[in-house]
This record gives C-alpha cells, sequence and structure tokens, in this order.
C-alpha cells in the first residue's frame, strides 16, 4: 500500500446504495477519485463504483474514507 | 462481567482508536469505581470536544494556519555543504504545496528499504550506488577532442569505475547501444576512441557533449544520493535529489510503503490521489514544525481534502478552488474582480445565493452554525 493508505476496496453496489442512504448524500457528493489513479487500478474498481479507503490518520489511528470513481 | 465487556465495546464504537486504547491501558489498574467515572468523563470531555454540526471549521483552519504563518521565515536561504540539501522551507515551500506548483525549488525522493538492506550502512550505500544515474562525464578522467581527425578519447577512471561497481564492459555495452550509423567505438584498454565521418566543428562539438552526458548505470533522474541514520527506528535510509519515482519502486530492496517525494504531482501520479492528501498533509505539517510552530494536524488534513477531493491536486486559488466555485459573486470577491463578473455576465451565470461569501454580500442569513438549520413548523 502507498503512503498513508492502509486499504483499499470496492465496495458493492447494494452496500454502496445503502452507505449513501445513510449518509444521505448522492455519490457525486463523496470525495472523487479518477479512473486513472494507481489505487482504482490496483483494486479494479469501475467509473460509478464506490471504493471504500482506510486512511492513516494521526488523531483517529485508522479513518476510513469512500471516494467516487469518476472518469479521467 | 459480560455488562463492563459490553461497555468496554461500545466505547471503542465511539472513541477514536488512540483515545481508546489509552483508556483502556489506564483502566487495568484501577477499582471499578473509579474506572466507571474515568470512563463517564472521557467520555463527556470527547462528546464536549467534537466539532458541531454547522462550524465554519474551513475560517478556522485559515486562522490557525494564517496566525502562526506571520512568524515565519518570509525568505528561505539555502545551506552550502555536502550533507544538506538546499531545500526551500518556511513560507516559500509552504506557497510551493499550497500552489501546488508543477515543479518543486528542489525535488527530494525519501526512499525507505526493506529489511536487510535498511540496517548497516554499506548494505543502504549498495543500494544507493544502484539508484544514482552514473554519466560518462562522471567515470572520465581525461576527455581529448580531436578536431582534425574527429575523433574524441575518453580515458576512463578505473578507481571511480571501481567505486560504483562497473566494469569497462558495461560502457562498451551502454555506448555500443547508443551510437549511431556514423560513429566508431574502438575500446583500448581503460580509453574508450569515438571516431566520427562528419568534419563539421560544430556536429563533433554536439556530439561530444551529448556523449558525456549518457547514462551508463542507475535510475535516470536522480542527480545526488545522500543516506541518512534513523535513530529512531535504527535504519538507514535513503535522500535523493532529483525524483523518479515510478523506477525506484520497481526496485525489490525498496519499501514502496513508505517511499516518497516531494512532489505533489508525481506522488499523484505515481502512488494516487490519496497519497497525495497525505503529502500535503505531511509536508504542511512538517514546515510548521521546522518553524517551531504548533498547529493541530486536522487543520492540515481539511487543506489536504480540500485540495484532493476532486481527484486531482488543485492549488488553493483562483485557478483551483477558489476558481471552481459555482457561484460568481464568491468568486469576484476574492481575486480579479471586475474580469470574475464581466466572464459571468457574458456567460450568462446564475446566482444561487447558497455559499457563505454570497449570502454576505446579499445580506442574507449565512449557512453557517445556527444559520444552517432550517425550520418548518407543523401544524
Amino acid at each position: 500500500m502507498p503512503l498513508g493508505v492502509k486499504e483499499v476496496v470496492v465496495i458493492e453496489r447494494e452496500e454502496a446504495k445503502a452507505l449513501l442512504r445513510q449518509l444521505r448524500l448522492k455519490p457525486w457528493q463523496l470525495p472523487w477519485i479518477r479512473s486513472s489513479d494507481p489505487l482504482v487500478k490496483m483494486v479494479g474498481a469501475k467509473v460509478g463504483d464506490v471504493v471504500k479507503i482506510v486512511r492513516e490518520s494521526q488523531t483517529a489511528g485508522e479513518s476510513v474514507v469512500y471516494r467516487f470513481v469518476v472518469p479521467g | 462481567m459480560d455488562l463492563e465487556n459490553q461497555l468496554l465495546k461500545n466505547l471503542a464504537s465511539v472513541l477514536p482508536q488512540p483515545l481508546y486504547r489509552e483508556v483502556e491501558n489506564a483502566i487495568r489498574e484501577m477499582d471499578r469505581g473509579r474506572a466507571l467515572e474515568l470512563v463517564y468523563r472521557v467520555l463527556r470531555q470527547y462528546l464536549t470536544s467534537l466539532v458541531d454540526p454547522g462550524e465554519a471549521i474551513g475560517i478556522i483552519t485559515a486562522q490557525s494556519i494564517g496566525e502562526p504563518g506571520t512568524q515565519m521565515i518570509l525568505r528561505s536561504f539555502h545551506y552550502a555543504g555536502l550533507r544538506e540539501f538546499s531545500m526551500a522551507r518556511g513560507l516559500p515551500r509552504l506557497i510551493e504545496i499550497v500552489d501546488a506548483r508543477r515543479t518543486p525549488s528542489t525535488s527530494l525522493m525519501f526512499i525507505y528499504l526493506k529489511p536487510p538492506h535498511n540496517k548497516s550502512r554499506e548494505a543502504a550505500e549498495s543500494v544507493a550506488k544502484k539508484i544514482q544515474q552514473v554519466t560518462l562525464e562522471m567515470l572520465s578522467k581525461v576527455v581529448d577532442v580531436d578536431y582534425a581527425s574527429s575523433t574524441i578519447t575518453i580515458s576512463i577512471d578505473q578507481e571511480q569505475l571501481k567505486y560504483r561497481n562497473l566494469t569497462i564492459r558495461d560502457v562498451e555495452k551502454v555506448l555500443s547501444k547508443a551510437k549511431g550509423k556514423d560513429v566508431n567505438i574502438t575500446i583500448r584498454g581503460h580509453t574508450v576512441i569515438i571516431s566520427l565521418t562528419t568534419p563539421d566543428i560544430l556536429k563533433i562539438r554536439k556530439i561530444y557533449e551529448k556523449i558525456l552526458q549518457i547514462k551508463i548505470s542507475g535510475i535516470k533522474g536522480v542527480k545526488k544520493v545522500v543516506l541518512q541514520y534513523d535513530s529512531k527506528n535504527d535504519e538507514w535510509y535513503i535522500i535523493t535529489e532529483g525524483t523518479n519515482l515510478e523506477a525506484v519502486l520497481q526496485l525489490e530492496e525498496v519499501d514502496a510503503a513508505r517511499t516518497y517525494s516531494n512532489d505533489l504531482h508525481e506522488v499523484e501520479e505515481v502512488l494516487g490521489i490519496e497519497s497525495a492528501r497525505a503529502l500535503v498533509a505531511r509536508e504542511v505539517q512538517r514546515v510548521l514544525q521546522e518553524q517551531g510552530l504548533d498547529v493541530d494536524v486536522r487543520h492540515m488534513y481539511l487543506v489536504a481534502d480540500a485540495m484532493t477531493w476532486s481527484g486531482r491536486v488543485r492549488p488553493i486559488g483562483r485557478h483551483g478552488i477558489v476558481g471552481a466555485k459555482e457561484s460568481p459573486l464568491a468568486k469576484a470577491a476574492f481575486e480579479v474582480t471586475v474580469k470574475t463578473l464581466v466572464e459571468a455576465a457574458i456567460r450568462g451565470e446564475t446566482e444561487n445565493f447558497k455559499g457563505v461569501v454570497e449570502t454576505i454580500i446579499a445580506g442574507k442569513y449565512v449557512p453557517v452554525g445556527t444559520g444552517i438549520v432550517k425550520l418548518l413548523m407543523k401544524f
């Protein structure tokens, strides 16, 4: 895993839907990640997927972010 | 007993891990009553410390970085000397990061090694030799150009060859691969003779300059290599001037999880946007710490998130984050007011009065703090 990243996974469509409902967000309101990004390529995510990224954090130890895969 | 375990489990889901671990360790030695009291107090303190919904965290971040920033070195001077690199520090470096410059004033790579390569100086040095770019010029002792007979004679320094773990064979191999049609290369002992067919002096001069810059070994772009010892983790690591992350990460001795360069765009491309985010936060923190300024990391995280949420590294300013704002009034309030307004008018942009800046201009309630709450009465 590259600098600052602990884990990356693609989230299943159904799970992503439930997550977005819970956060009351549209997918594009998540932070984005480009489909050409090395992390995206590594886990094989497609445009429109949501990836879960576990970051290193000095305050929280680990923190979880979700990024929406956009073309580019 | 079960109840206590349940309590700890719930606590773990509420508190951040480092805080939870601290509580867990502290509780171990305590009796039940004191432990409960501690958990209660920590929990209350934690919950009151959380940021409220609608808090203007961006403004707080701006102030928290801006005020200590006034005490930083305004202009950086470069160190002379063998060990240190002339690296931008203080305010110039901070501006470089926040503006997401294409090329930092000095691009450095921090290369960490896998054990056992990081345990001794010798082991690290042998990796460093592999990395550093060696040109023909660095290996040559005397270079002689004879314009009359169109020959370039290079005598190779044997000690240099030995030091870099090379042989004359390696030089021969590289040169024969690089040579063009009308060039003849012969090697006698440790002397390389290059005879050309053109009598044109300018051409010979050009070829001569090119030949000396031919890479014999190492990684392209890595100009200077310095070994550093980290006493905290008892390991050697390598700092290089000039970066080529992509090539360095291919080496099996290199620990790809920790190796990085200080070039934001290179990191974005090679390691991805998440690593670029981590790098922004880390570099801003390093710059402030070097100046003895104590700013909470969460402010750096906010800056880093703002710069990277779109999937690319964007500068803070009218070419980046501010320029990407939807509201024409908010953009106009930042920089180049008239031009922004004229352009908005030409394009027929609309103002929705949703953000902070534009609502202040219009004298409406600002969507911050209590202003963010909307209530509807139900009869």
